[in-house]
């Protein structure tokens, strides 16, 4: 293992605050949730997403759906759209095409295993855009279409790269309801109680910290090489101007830690291999654990990691993978706004 | 060093719900306890296992880490693994264990390949050391010798190997290819990853003993408990995908270990995983499969040799992708999926599936419901013994003179922290000598490990021999919007059960019935046709609800309205109060869109906490009724009365009973 020491260190911020354990993060990527965030969710020129969402409830269940470009001129071009799922029903679909109600698609069987569309159709889900690179938030409603805390969601996302294959995994980011909605246009996450939220939190906070184990940008000469990407995407909606700063803590193999920070305009596709802060020469450690967090005035966030694997001349790629970092504390507080009332 | 596995260790009887904590179980927080359900090297085809840890906190953590190895041999030619089919003979299971011990300082991340281990850690405490002089001292991970097909738990641990509270951990594991093989269509070298992260327990402050034996759950636990239930959304084996111009055949591996086990102990644990398949249709299809070790099996191969004719299958399923259920009869169980891509034409060139192409792999975790009332016991570690300095049980000649060398300043104490018997800081001539008797002796026998005796669950109820001809109301009250039957917060002076809720909506109206003593069945309609008549399910309210609108069945936006309140507050056949009746009848849901009652316990709306159990909340019952409240048919601030009475299916009409639900302000 290379023992090279690091550079001199580029600003040892004031770490405290990351480190202090604060309060128990209420998200979660394995229990059903009221809100389920989709990070990333592609369909452009070399990428697909399947979405998979499911109703882990014995009732039947209603669902609004946004979908949202990523960067500021986003929340013009949202997409909704409603979903009913059936007691303990599985749903899918394909984001660049949607999925259309169609009652005579045919069962899969042994002579025709593709079969898309087989199943109780949710309701329409409208194709993306071309190009289209941004989140996905779904929502439990009410029959009447009022936001409620049911906890009946989960999903998960499949990234395809449509040139080789290739797939990367992650399951949504779920909040927690609680029973205090007053099923209002303006979900409360988190927080204090407020003009805005006069019952407090609806739902669990976004989380204050994220933690993602990775791997160095680059790597050894005779290994492997890893590239990781971030997509980070803010929890308010239609609140603020949607844009924030993400504040950086590296620590590697040496104890050593660095800081930086990413400006995040609501939605941002981060590859760290463009800072070169992450970089194993400057670290001359394989392994990192970075640290995630907003700023003081910023929205909070739900994060994503993404890995690829390159040979180590760089001549082969693969090897994706997605990982919802590790979770701590709870964000002051955030707004989804479903329409304006 | 290898150890055998052992058999699953204590199990303790069925709890009461509301004597077990209702924590969280399965975290992605930090963690004092972290499992990694699947780790596999196998060079011959270019498979490693790259592990990453670390600590979250700013004091240093000691952990200990345990591999569990139950790759099969082949007990004649060939190989089991990947898989059986070139063995010539029997593949056996062959369960071992590996110790390690890993000390991480603040906030460091540690990584290694199970291939090669890790013996050279970056702060070695002699060349480099921390900011503030830590080290990895005493971190030493062997490498696993091909083939390896496992797991991995690793404890937070203080520096004498016992168990502490210290919920700091967090981990992942990426299974990782770099095959040689040239795959057609790619165009280069097949390199692919699966990372998932590790699946922590947290430890329960003021509760760990820090002995060898660790309590997941159940009465005087010192981890968190196991989920009861865990989801695994999937696409169906063998389906095909279509994305661009790629179409692939999909298929999932699922890759389970049990909660419980003894470490140390000749066999390897047994378990019985129930599966319950729902597809997209709605349609249930179950299964079960017993395994010893952990479980890696692509889920078509759960039920039968033959995968086109599983249940996981897509011919079977009939659907794209499902959600599985799954559910050990023993003391739980924790687990990853894979999902597994084979692209069978590429644009511009068909090529046939098999092992030249290439295939992706994707690990994503599996959902998780409710919280075991039993608990589960993990044995891992030996009783401490002077001198034993990897925990193995035995003191060996190179341990004494580790010990020796401590003693003589040429090391730090931490290579040997059993070697410092009065924990001092130094190894003295009497410490060495008392670990050389022990090597001529044994070490302390290892505690048997046991639970608490759990109280015996107060058995239900007897039910009460119905009193009238008509069906008996078992249960009246309200559940919460995540389907939990709520307990009344008292009783008013008319005795009637009094229900609270923060808001006028985001819960259910639940209404459950049994036979009355004419025993015909109870009469299951929500609503009668066009309203005209009463239903078997009849309830009346004191309040109008919603805007109170007499319009009938407008339950669906934008017009989606109330019902009216029934004035007087009693049941008759006048139109009026016949049609409310049916209007808030219109609401009742059977989990299809049907306004009819549902068949429990098995189709019941509601589960019982923490297990998560679906279960009908009354004694008895045998039909339940569901009425979601939603916004448009809120209840007003205050108290509003509801009486319900249920008709059986030959026309009698059982005793009314009624409730009080006070929403708050």
């Amino acid at each position: 293992m290379s023992h090279r020491l690091l550079l001199p260190l580029v600003g040892i911020a004031a770490a405290a605050w990351l480190v202090a354990a604060p309060s128990r993060a209420q998200v979660t990527t394995v229990e059903g949730a009221s809100v389920q965030f989709f990070p990333l969710v592609a369909a452009d020129a070399g990428r697909d997403t399947l979405i998979q969402l499911a109703n882990g409830s014995p009732q039947r269940i209603f669902v609004r759906c946004v979908y949202t470009p990523g960067g500021l001129g986003g929340q013009n071009a949202a997409v909704d759209f409603h979903l009913v799922l059936d007691k303990f029903q599985p749903t899918h679909w394909l984001a660049s095409t949607g999925r259309e109600v169609n009652p005579d698609d045919e069962p899969c069987d042994r002579e025709m295993p593709a079969c898309d569309g087989a199943g109780l159709d949710p309701g329409r889900i409208p194709p993306l855009p071309e190009d289209f690179a941004g989140d996905l938030i779904c929502i439990q409603v009410d029959r009447s279409d009022a936001p409620v805390s049911g906890n009946a969601l989960r999903g998960v996302a499949t990234l395809v790269d449509t040139a080789s294959g290739d797939i990367a995994k992650y399951p949504s980011v779920g909040l927690r309801g609680a029973p205090v909605n007053d099923a209002d246009e303006t979900l409360c996450l988190g927080g204090e109680a407020s003009a805005e939220c006069p019952r407090g939190a609806e739902y669990a906070g976004c989380p204050l910290s994220w933690s993602l184990l990775h791997r160095a940008e680059g790597g050894a000469p005779d290994r492997l090489q890893a590239h990781t990407k971030l997509v980070i995407a803010t929890c308010s909606r239609r609140a603020g101007t949607g844009a924030g700063v993400a504040q950086i803590l590296i620590f590697n193999e040496f104890e050593q830690r660095l800081s930086t920070s990413f400006s995040v305009q609501r939605w941002t596709e981060v590859a760290l291999a463009d800072n070169p802060i992450f970089d194993r020469d400057v670290h001359g450690s394989d392994f990192l654990q970075t640290r995630l967090r907003p700023s003081a005035a910023s929205p909070g966030f739900v994060v994503i990691g993404f890995t690829s694997l390159a040979s180590s001349d760089g001549a082969e790629t693969g090897g994706s993978a997605g990982a919802v970092p590790h979770m701590q504390g709870v964000a002051p507080g955030d707004r989804i706004v479903l329409a304006d009332e | 060093m290898a150890r055998q596995w052992g058999f699953i260790i204590g199990l303790c009887g069925a709890l009461l719900a509301a004597a077990v904590p209702t924590a969280a179980q399965i975290t992605s927080e930090p963690a004092a306890l972290l499992i990694f359900p699947r780790v596999l090297l196998d060079t011959g085809t270019g498979v490693d296992t790259v592990v990453q840890l670390a600590n979250t906190s700013d004091q240093a953590v000691e952990v200990r880490c345990v591999y569990e190895d139950d790759a099969p041999t082949c007990n004649g030619t060939g190989s089991c693994f990947p898989d059986a089919s070139s063995c010539q003979g029997v593949c056996e299971l062959q369960w071992s264990v590996f110790t390690s011990r890993l000390r991480l300082t603040p906030n460091q991340p540690l990584g290694w390949s199970v291939a090669r281990g890790l013996s050279d850690p970056p702060l070695d405490g002699v060349d480099l050391l921390g900011p503030v002089g830590s080290s990895n001292a005493g971190t030493a991970v062997p490498a696993v010798s091909s083939p390896f097909d496992g797991s991995m738990r690793c404890f937070a641990v203080d520096d004498r190997g016992r168990p502490i509270e210290r919920n700091v951990l967090i981990g992942t594991a990426s299974i990782e290819t770099d095959a040689d093989a040239e795959p057609p269509g790619s165009g280069g070298p097949a390199i692919d990853a699966a990372r998932y992260d590790a699946i922590g327990l947290q430890a329960i402050e003021g509760s760990n003993d820090s002995d060898e034996v660790l309590r997941l759950g159940g009465l005087q636990p010192e981890y968190t408990a196991c989920p009861t239930t865990l989801v695994l959304p999937h696409v169906f084996d063998g389906a095909q995908t279509q994305t661009g111009a790629i179409t692939s055949r999909v298929w999932t591996t699922l890759a389970l270990v049990p909660c419980s086990g003894d470490l140390l102990s000749d066999s390897p644990p047994t378990g019985l995983v129930q599966l319950l398949v729902r597809n997209e249709f709605g349609q249930r299809f179950s299964t079960s499969r017993s395994f010893q070790g952990s479980l890696a099996l692509p889920i078509s191969l759960f039920d039968t040799t033959d995968q086109s004719r599983s249940i996981l299958s897509v011919g079977v399923g009939g659907t794209l992708t499902g959600q599985t259920s799954i559910e050990d009869v023993g003391d739980g169980v924790v687990g990853v999926a894979f999902e597994t891509r084979q692209p069978l034409v590429f644009p511009g060139a068909a090529i046939a599936g098999g092992a030249a192409a290439p295939q992706y792999r994707a690990a994503y975790p599996l959902g998780a419901e409710g919280v075991r009332v039993d608990p589960a016991v993990l044995a891992e570690l030996r009783p401490p013994c002077h001198g034993d300095c990897n925990g193995d049980g035995q003191v060996f000649m190179n341990e004494l003179i580790l010990g020796v060398t401590i003693g003589l300043g040429s090391a730090p104490v931490g290579v040997c922290f059993a070697a410092d018997g009065d924990e001092n800081g130094a190894v003295r001539i009497d410490e060495v000598l008392r670990a050389v008797l022990i090597a001529q002796t044994a070490c302390p026998a290892r505690k048997v490990p046991t639970v608490p005796v759990e109280p015996q669950p107060t058995p239900r109820p007897t039910p009460t021999p119905p009193t009238a001809v008509g069906p008996d109301i078992t249960f009246l009250g309200i559940a919460s919007a995540d389907d939990v039957a709520q307990a009344p917060v008292e009783t008013d002076a008319e005795g009637r059960d009094v229900f609270e809720w923060p808001a006028g909506q985001g819960f259910s109206l639940i209404v459950e019935a049994r036979p009355g003593f004419e025993r015909g069945q109870v009469g299951r309609q929500a609503t009668a046709p066009g309203g005209a008549t009463l239903p078997d399910l009849q309830v009346i309210l004191s309040n109008a609800i919603g805007d109170g609108s007499t319009a009938l069945c407008d339950t669906e936006p934008p017009t989606a309205g109330g019902v009216p309140a029934t004035e007087p507050f009693e049941f008759s056949d006048a139109p009026e109060v016949i049609r409310a009746i049916n209007d808030l009848g219109c609401r009742a849901d059977d989990g299809r869109g049907l306004t009819q009652g549902r068949q429990v316990p098995a189709e019941a709306c509601t589960r019982m906490r923490p297990s998560g159990e679906i279960a009908a909340a009354g004694q008895g019952s045998t039909v339940q009724f569901c009425i979601p409240i939603a916004r448009a048919w809120a209840l007003p601030e205050g108290e509003t009365r509801v009486a319900a009475r249920v008709r059986s299916v030959s026309g009698e009409v059982g005793p009314a009973r009624e409730i009080v639900v006070r929403v708050l302000p």
